[in-house]
């Protein structure tokens, strides 16, 4: 009884799986559409409505309900990829669009956001309390913000042949405002001036965000470290008291050395928060972009307070005798200018040398490429001139390729002694002043030399400069051997194409389809069928080969096909007939051509006429 | 300029179905089947090489009553893709291809054929 009630919940079971197997598969079509819209929420906003149609149209399409849906799925597993596709692009050149949703940087950014936003809060009573005080009190933050909004589009740049000359005014007016400005108000107009300025002139959401708590935090640093020295320092100096401008007290040159220290603050601040947006963008250790930015922005902040220091004493003093301090200032901008140079050659370097490489590499033995190369060395070094001198052993020629376009030849005796000399004769010839030149060595020979002239930055080369010209000269020369390569590669190829045109034997190559590659002269003769109407045809059209029983080889047991599974040479006869419908008895041996994973990728078969060898095929037709 | 897409073992799969035949249409399921890849690999291949401008698509003209089902998007390769594509391809088979073991030997002339 048992056993039969088992047998009866056995087969209900079945029914009942059979039944929610069914209702499962019903359901997959509408599964799938969820599964779909579900994966195109991974996408950017702009991109959803594409991919939801297209990916909708390709379920459609699918035969089986089951399949829509695992394709579904398959799709929806790499939605995220084609998102992170889609939003890859520099947002700003400070954060790239991946990292915003829930990345490090994002965090980051709302982190500043909100340390920005308690800080406004906590100032605002005291601004409050500040703006009661009367209008004196009032329009300089008002002015400063104003300040900030027309800085942002306004960089001094003076064009210079070498350098790039350019003071950012934005930093001088905070220099002004941690100055003139009581610190809970210059908080809240640094933060009303950069959201405005941001509003009017940023395209990028990520970096209107930033921007504003960025400078609230920075120019607050700054001014809370200056105004606590100032009271630790000299507590009854009138600059903590009286309104800003009211006098040449104001200014005491004795505190210039404590406001320095507050824009120190600002720039710690400052450049730490973009070093670490940076760093998360980019997946570069903080420290490591730290480093990286700070010359340049370390000389770019000095250069900047020392203006706003200067104008400031300008504003209040309002004497010509202290014109003369702008030195500073311009000198710390020369300075910020040569550590820019340094920044721009050490980022632009790797890249420069990998250009220059391919270069060469991509057009062996074509002038213009060695022109390119040695102009490309000229940009690597920052200098105003670079040379290759091309050794050529044989009769001692040395070749002169120049950035600026100049060339010779110079015959010498060949050797690199030789060569060197000529090399140095030759640029002391042409007035190249600061001569770098080192051997183009590869292979443990010495090819040529190259030479760098004439330093922008610095008044000799750096060690890193001296270094790069090493590898670029080691580069060159191994390009060079690669041209010798090239062209005895090239050699051997004519004189194979030599060999296989005037071989007494057929020679023809096919691919894994049978599809005829090459066909030589003798093939022609023996088949009668010339190489432009053999190429592109199935071989079996052509030679209709039999054995000695008069079986189709081609279609029972083709030689290519043997060879191709075999991997080995396959040697046969046959009887073939040629376009005239005369019987030839050919030996003829296959020889694949197989790539690393065992397929077969061409098959080089070489015939011989054996026919007189053949006695019931002499002199008569099949 | 565009990045340059990287071009994977999979995006070479992909670039070889579309450089068949450079001028056709092909829809993503259809470039996915040809390419013997997982159907979601397809379209991240798709997208990088869109962006990189080797690759433009456009949605099917016909009207989706007429043909009774909905319009698909359809890839092909742009000239600068097919050049790019080409270009790829066949450096990826150079690197695959040995060197051939040179000319397979023949019988010495003369010895009786088989």
């Amino acid at each position: 009884m048992r056993w039969l009630v088992g047998l009866g919940a056995a087969g209900l079971g079945a029914v009942v799986l059979q039944v929610l197997a069914e209702e499962f598969r019903d359901w997959c079509p509408w599964l799938a559409g969820r599964v779909i819209r579900v994966a195109v929420r991974l996408l950017p906003e702009a991109h959803r409505a594409r991919y939801q149609e297209e990916w909708l149209a390709e379920l459609a399409q699918l035969p089986g309900k089951l399949a829509k849906l695992v394709t579904a799925v398959g799709i929806l597993l790499r939605a995220r990829q084609v998102g992170g596709v889609l939003r890859d692009r520099r947002v700003g050149g400070v954060l790239r669009g991946r990292s915003i949703p829930g990345s490090g940087a994002s965090i980051l950014v709302f982190a500043v956001a909100a340390g920005a936003t308690v800080e406004a809060v906590l100032l605002l009573p005291a601004a409050a309390a500040l703006l009661s005080r009367g209008w004196r009190h009032d329009w300089p933050p008002a002015a400063y913000a104003a300040g900030l909004v027309l800085a942002e589009r306004f960089v001094v740049r003076v064009p210079l042949q070498k350098h790039r000359f350019s003071i950012g005014v934005a930093e001088i007016v905070i220099v002004l405002g941690v100055v003139f400005i009581k610190t809970p108000l210059l908080v809240l107009a640094t933060g009303t001036g950069i959201a405005a300025s941001q509003w009017l002139f940023e395209p990028q959401r990520v970096k209107r965000l930033f921007n504003v708590p960025q400078y609230m935090l920075s120019v607050g640093a700054a001014a809370v470290v200056s105004e606590q020295l100032i009271r630790a320092l000299s507590p009854s100096n009138p600059a903590l008291n009286t309104p800003p401008l009211s006098g040449a007290g104001n200014f005491e040159p004795s505190l210039t050395v404590l406001w320095v220290l507050g824009m120190a603050a600002f720039f710690l601040v400052n450049h730490t928060l973009v070093s670490a947006v940076i760093g998360l963008s980019v997946g570069q250790g903080l420290a490591q972009a730290w480093l990286r930015a700070a010359p340049v922005a370390a000389a770019d902040w000095a250069a900047s307070t020392a203006y706003g220091l200067v104008i400031a004493a300008l504003v209040v003093d309002r004497r010509a005798m202290l014109l003369p301090l702008l030195v500073v200032p311009i000198g710390l901008t020369l300075l910020g200018n040569r550590a820019w140079a340094r920044s721009l050659a050490q980022g632009q370097r790797m890249h420069s040398l990998y250009q220059a490489g391919r270069a060469l590499s991509d057009r062996l033995g074509d002038l213009e490429a060695w022109q390119a190369f040695v102009r490309q060395v000229a940009e690597v070094l920052n200098c105003e001139g670079a040379a290759a001198f091309l050794g050529r052993p044989s009769d001692g020629v040395l070749e002169v390729i120049a950035s600026d376009g100049a060339g010779d030849r110079l015959t010498v005796t060949p050797s690199p002694v030789a060569w060197e000399q000529a090399a140095k004769g030759y640029a002391s010839r042409s007035n190249w002043e600061r001569l770098h030149l080192v051997p183009m060595e590869a292979e443990g020979r010495t090819v040529g030399y190259m030479a760098a002239s004439g330093p922008r930055v610095d008044t000799d080369f750096t060690g890193d400069d001296r270094e790069s010209l090493l590898t670029l000269a080691n580069q060159a020369a191994a390009a060079l051997l690669n041209e010798d390569l090239y062209r005895e590669a090239e050699n051997e190829r004519a004189t194979l194409r030599d060999i296989v045109g005037h071989s007494t034997d057929g020679i023809y190559t096919v691919g894994p389809d049978r599809t005829v590659r090459s066909w030589n002269p003798a093939m022609a003769a023996l088949t009668g069928y010339a190489e432009e109407e053999a190429i592109g045809q199935k071989c079996f059209n052509l030679l209709r080969a039999r054995d000695g029983r008069g079986v189709d080889m081609c279609a029972n047991d083709c030689p290519i096909l043997a060879a191709a599974r075999s991997a080995h040479e396959e040697v046969r006869d046959a009887s073939v007939l040629n376009k005239d419908g005369r019987a030839r008895w050919i030996n003829y041996a296959h020889a694949p051509v197989v790539t690393g994973d065992g397929e077969m990728e061409a098959d080089v078969v070489v015939v011989r006429d054996v026919t007189r060898e053949r006695p019931e095929l002499n002199s008569s037709d099949r | 300029m565009p990045d340059e897409p990287r071009t994977t073992f999979q995006t070479l799969q992909v670039l070889k179905v579309l450089l068949e035949e450079p001028a056709a249409r092909h829809y993503g399921l259809e470039i996915a089947k040809q390419a013997d890849l997982p159907t979601g690999t397809i379209y991240p291949i798709l997208a990088r090489l869109e962006r990189a401008g080797w690759v433009t698509s456009d949605w099917e003209v016909a009207e989706p009553a007429a043909v009774g089902r909905p319009r698909r998007r359809f890839y092909r390769l742009s000239a600068d893709g097919a050049e790019q594509a080409g270009l790829r391809v066949r450096q990826a088979q150079q690197a695959l291809t040995p060197r051939s073991r040179g000319l397979p030997r023949l019988k010495p002339r003369g010895e009786a054929p088989a």
